[in-house]
């Protein structure tokens, strides 16, 4: 084994990387994909479970919690952030970069009953992230129509 | 497979095993191609989609995210290529051993939530179990140990040293 080949690899793959990275820097920012809907401009638009699905599948969108945090460690939507109403204010800097990154932003909670999404979407909204949107039915309605969840692949 | 020299596969100096421990290591190390050349070209043709779902989904700081994304798709490419022509092919087993036990250590340190779609060309799907994957990556560090030759080599200068 030679240092000087693992070089030649580093340095190839360095090159592909650089030239891949300055295509898309030219090409701008990839259209939204199936689900990920545009920014609306006014209001807070609710979703179904379908369109709950179909953005969860999408590579761009972030899932927000607002349970509480022993339901949250039972049991979440794949890939979702732990967001309580009374920790919004204090956590929302050290989440901005990854919610302004996200091309939609879907709170839920347990069901329509519970009003804490709306408490913590609108707070989100104010806070000039426009693509968040609100999953009403809750988590009820995503683990009883059977859709993925973070402890069945435990 | 009579076990002649002339039917042996090409294998890289200091590499003195028989036959079958010779076939082993060409079945290792096309394995080891096939999985990373499909790894590769799966992140490629949609760059976008992995970066959004490593920079969001990953835990890494935002930085170090994009980083990765940037990187590993073209270094997955390199090694992979190397290993089906057969060129500094034992560098590039190495360095595809390396990533496998960072990917290892991962799934045990933090194991991700959200299936990053980035080995098949699937459509969405529910997330692997992470005990799947880590024996996955683990059968595959191995096919890297072997076709790297890392212990052998490690042993050899050793003995040398000595």
């Amino acid at each position: 084994m030679r240092a000087r080949n693992f070089l030649h690899i580093l340095a190839i793959s360095l090159a592909l990387s650089a030239y891949a990275s300055w295509v898309l820097a030219v090409r701008g920012p990839a259209p939204a994909r199936s689900g990920a809907v545009a920014a609306p401009s006014d209001g807070l638009p609710l979703i179904r479970l379908a369109e709950a699905r179909a953005l969860w599948e999408g590579p761009a969108t972030l899932f927000i919690d607002v349970r509480s945090e022993a339901d949250f460690s039972f049991d979440h939507v794949p890939g979702a952030i732990h967001l309580p109403e009374g920790e919004v204010e204090r956590r929302l800097p050290e989440l901005r970069p990854r919610l302004e990154r996200a091309s939609a932003i879907v709170v839920y909670c347990t069901s329509p009953d519970c009003g804490k999404a709306l408490w913590v979407a609108l707070r989100l909204r104010n806070a000039g992230l426009l693509q968040t949107r609100i999953f009403p039915e809750g988590w009820n309605e995503w683990v009883t129509s059977e859709q993925p969840t973070a402890r069945k692949r435990r | 497979m009579s076990g002649s020299p002339a039917n042996s596969p090409p294998l890289a100096r200091g590499d003195e095993a028989g036959p079958w421990s010779r076939w082993l290591t060409l079945g290792c190390q096309y394995v080891l191609a096939v999985t990373f050349l499909m790894a590769a070209l799966t992140k490629i043709t949609d760059l976008s989609a992995f970066r959004e779902r490593v920079v969001l989904h990953s835990g890494l700081p935002a930085q170090g995210a994009e980083l990765v994304a940037a990187y590993l798709p073209w270094l997955e490419l390199t090694c992979g290529a190397c290993l089906v022509l057969g060129v500094m092919r034992r560098e590039a087993a190495a360095l595809l051993a390396l990533l496998l036990l960072l990917f290892v250590v991962q799934a045990l340190v933090r194991p991700l939530e959200m299936d990053c779609g980035c080995l098949l060309f699937l459509g969405p799907s529910p997330p692997a179990s992470s005990g799947w994957l880590i024996a996955r990556n683990l059968l595959l560090f191995c096919c890297g140990i072997r076709v790297s030759n890392v212990l052998v080599w490690r042993l050899a200068r050793k003995s040398r040293d000595a």
